[in-house]
């Protein structure tokens, strides 16, 4: 598991683990949304215009800029 | 401490704060408490809206049930989170006995319970209620209610507010709700940083879960949810769908709200003209019938449009597809400092930028959301088109066009351009200027798809028609009034002057009645302080190619921006404002008294146009933009804005035709 990506940089579908968050304040909030380090997260969709990505993490779906994205850092699974 | 007097005769009070993260479904809840009695505000100093109503909670107690915007953790970083956060922190002077209910989504009790436990540790009163036992029985899970009370320390009531269950049990539970001394969630750690106390309490919530939810597998994402998504925010059908829905919402605040809008438009003439025929004429019957009535009918011709903007509205937020409308439209208009949501206001704006600006609500970023309703008055709104029609003709002739397009319609379309490019440049400027101290990350919850709940969508136009007609309307009555009586008198004994005229017959002898009445009429308004007015301003708006004729129009228009056209009527003395031919025909003629010139030539035509397409002249924006932004100092900022780029588009476009 060495495949270390931004969370933006993720393509629809794909699975991965939330492995570290940059941005304390972000951090803070995704995890009152349910979004925490450790957790796997599903690209459910990536808008049409490219920004903002819809994933799901724990049967709750979440929708965030890339701009906040990229300071996610994730593993990808396999499917 | 338990309740003593409950069982007793007494009656008693207490109050009921309901907190819980969004989508949680904390609006169901309380309208199954209240009904409709219940009241919208704003909590004070912001802009975050603040429902409160009654409930009957048993024999001989009763509540007051207090709204509280949605969130998802006690460390606010919203403007309406702060206000939950705050208000949990106050001390209220009347020292009404409090309980707080939770209400979490119990299909999604991991991040649910996050607020409920910081709630315990805060050592407040506390009931929680698990809302959508539902879709847990649908998922095949079961929670063991016993458990999570225990474990708590607090009472726990299964319940499905969307169909009015576990209401009985959770007034029950109010009823004989008692405090008790707790032990807290986790323990205290001094100087902990707020990441590492939400991991810790993350960490124990997972471990109740656990072993509350039986069957906890892997949760999923609802399936219809899914495939909804794969069509509705689909590159091509995603669009599509759209395009379609706002065309249907168009068709409503459009055309359908015309009927209703025309009745009541109706109803208030034939009011008025009953009102002046039964009181003795007088200063009084003026002021009722031009001033007050003529307001009133001024506010509730807003009613249909408001009611049907909203009930779309309601619609899309409750079914989910609000959301999705945001996530395709958010990656365009955060360029111009909006919100994917901005989209909603600006298309309506088109037909009219009160329930627009109304509509702002639904953005919850608070820069955004002033964004958005600062320029949504720069869309054409339909009142405009009145204005746009009569000045088109008076300049084009019909037969014009470029190539096969008829010039008349290019003209149309091109203003209704020019307003959608202001608005969106104007904004994409304003986001250097706007400063917020909100947390700039946007992470929004998707909720899933759900059929909307039909009572749910009558209290909210319920609550936006109250809320415009008692908030923005008493602004829009004040205002109607200084216009009323600013055309209505004028200066010393000018008024008089003018009645022995006419009164002593000087004119021509073989003129009819009523078409001395109109001149009457004519003189008075060019006699009156909005005559004055409009003569005052003339060398102002002289280089714009404007007579003071068409001054005592804008300054009329402030009331509405169709006045405009029936200000012209009187001053050009034509009986019927609707008869635009003949107003057309007589302001054709009108020639400018010292160079014997044409006054509407092309120049100050296209002018006008440039004018009221940019100028903000409509005392009902004003008044909602004060409301929604709890402060006078955005309208009068966007009055200023919008009239400096009105002067100067204007001062341009003379230039260039002349």
């Amino acid at each position: 598991m060495s495949n270390f990506i931004h969370l933006s940089e993720a393509k629809k579908g794909d699975f991965v683990r939330i492995e570290s968050i940059d941005n304390e304040k972000l951090s803070v909030q995704l995890l009152c949304m349910g979004c925490m380090v450790g957790e796997i997260a599903h690209i459910e969709q990536i808008a049409p215009l490219g920004d903002p990505m819809m994933i799901s993490i724990d049967g709750s779906l979440l929708s965030l800029r890339k701009s906040d994205a990229r300071e996610v850092i994730v593993s990808q699974l396999k499917k | 401490m338990g309740r003593k007097n409950v069982g007793s005769n007494q009656k008693k009070k207490i109050r009921l704060l309901l907190v819980g993260n969004p989508n949680a479904g904390k609006s169901s809840l309380f309208n199954e408490l209240t009904g409709l009695n219940q009241q919208v505000g704003n909590f004070p100093g912001v802009t975050v809206e603040k429902k409160s109503g009654n409930a009957k909670i048993a024999e001989h107690l009763s509540a007051e049930v207090i709204d509280l915007p949605g969130t998802y953790s006690l460390s606010p970083r919203s403007e309406d989170e702060r206000v939950t956060f705050d208000y949990l922190n106050q001390k209220r002077p009347d020292n009404k006995e409090e309980i707080i209910v939770v209400i979490a989504d119990a299909s999604n009790l991991r991040r649910n319970l996050l607020l409920c436990s910081q709630l315990i540790d805060l050592n407040l009163p506390v009931i929680l209620a698990l809302n959508m036992m539902d879709i847990v029985q649908k998922n095949k899970q079961s929670i063991d209610i016993k458990y999570l009370s225990e474990t708590l320390s607090i009472p726990v009531v299964p319940m499905n507010a969307r169909l009015g269950k576990g209401i009985t049990e959770l007034k029950a539970n109010i009823t004989k709700f008692a405090r008790k001394d707790r032990p807290p969630f986790i323990s205290i750690i001094e100087g902990e940083k707020p990441i590492d106390n939400a991991q810790r309490r993350n960490q124990r919530i997972r471990e109740i879960v656990a072993k509350a939810v039986t069957a906890e597998g892997e949760m999923k994402v609802n399936d219809l949810t899914r495939k909804l998504d794969a069509i509705l925010t689909h590159k091509v059908w995603g669009y599509a769908i759209f395009l379609f829905i706002l065309f249907l919402i168009f068709q409503a605040v459009f055309s359908w709200s015309e009927f209703p809008m025309q009745m009541i438009e109706e109803g208030f003439l034939f009011f008025g003209n009953f009102v002046a025929e039964s009181l003795p004429p007088g200063v009084l019957n003026d002021l009722l019938v031009d001033g007050i009535i003529a307001g009133l009918g001024g506010i509730i011709i807003f009613i249909p449009q408001i009611a049907a903007l909203f009930a779309f509205i309601s619609i899309l937020e409750d079914t989910g597809y609000l959301s999705r409308i945001s996530f395709m439209m958010d990656g365009l208009l955060k360029k111009f400092g909006l919100n994917g949501r901005s989209i909603i206001p600006l298309l309506s704006g088109a037909a009219c930028a009160v329930p627009a600006i109304m509509s702002a609500r639904t953005i919850s970023n608070k820069k955004e959301r002033l964004l958005t309703i600062f320029i949504t008055p720069l869309i054409s709104c339909s009142a405009r088109i009145p204005v746009y029609t009569l000045i088109i003709a008076l300049i084009i002739p019909a037969e014009a066009s470029i190539g096969i397009f008829n010039l008349q319609g290019i003209v149309m379309m091109a203003l209704y351009l020019f307003g959608f490019l202001a608005a969106i440049g104007t904004s994409f400027f304003m986001k250097f200027f706007v400063k917020t101290n909100e947390s700039s990350h946007f992470i929004m919850e998707m909720p899933i798809y759900r059929a909307p709940r039909w009572k749910n969508v009558g209290y909210t136009i319920v609550n936006k028609v109250k809320v415009f007609l008692f908030e923005a309307g008493k602004i829009i009555i004040a205002i109607s009034i200084i216009l009323w009586i600013l055309s209505s008198y004028g200066p010393g004994d000018s008024f008089e002057k003018i009645d022995e005229k006419y009164a002593s017959g000087l004119l021509e002898p073989n003129i009819n009645n009523e078409t001395m009445e109109e001149q009457r009429a004519s003189a008075k308004l060019q006699a009156s302080y909005a005559g004055q007015l409009g003569k005052f301003i003339e060398p102002a708006i002289k280089p714009l190619g404007f007579d003071w004729k068409i001054g005592i129009s804008i300054i009329t228009s402030f009331a509405a921006r169709e006045v405009f056209v029936g200000t012209m009527a009187t001053i050009y003395s034509v009986g019927d404002a609707d008869n635009t031919t003949s107003l057309k025909e007589k302001m054709n003629q009108a020639k400018d008294p010292v160079t014997g010139e044409k006054i509407y030539t092309k120049a100050t035509g296209y002018s006008l146009l440039i004018f009221y397409a940019f100028a903000l002249q409509c005392m009902a924006t004003v008044a909602i933009v004060a409301r929604e932004t709890a402060s006078w100092k955005w309208p009068v900022i966007q009055i200023i804005y919008m009239g400096a780029l009105a002067y100067f588009a204007s001062l341009i476009t003379y230039n260039l035709f002349s």
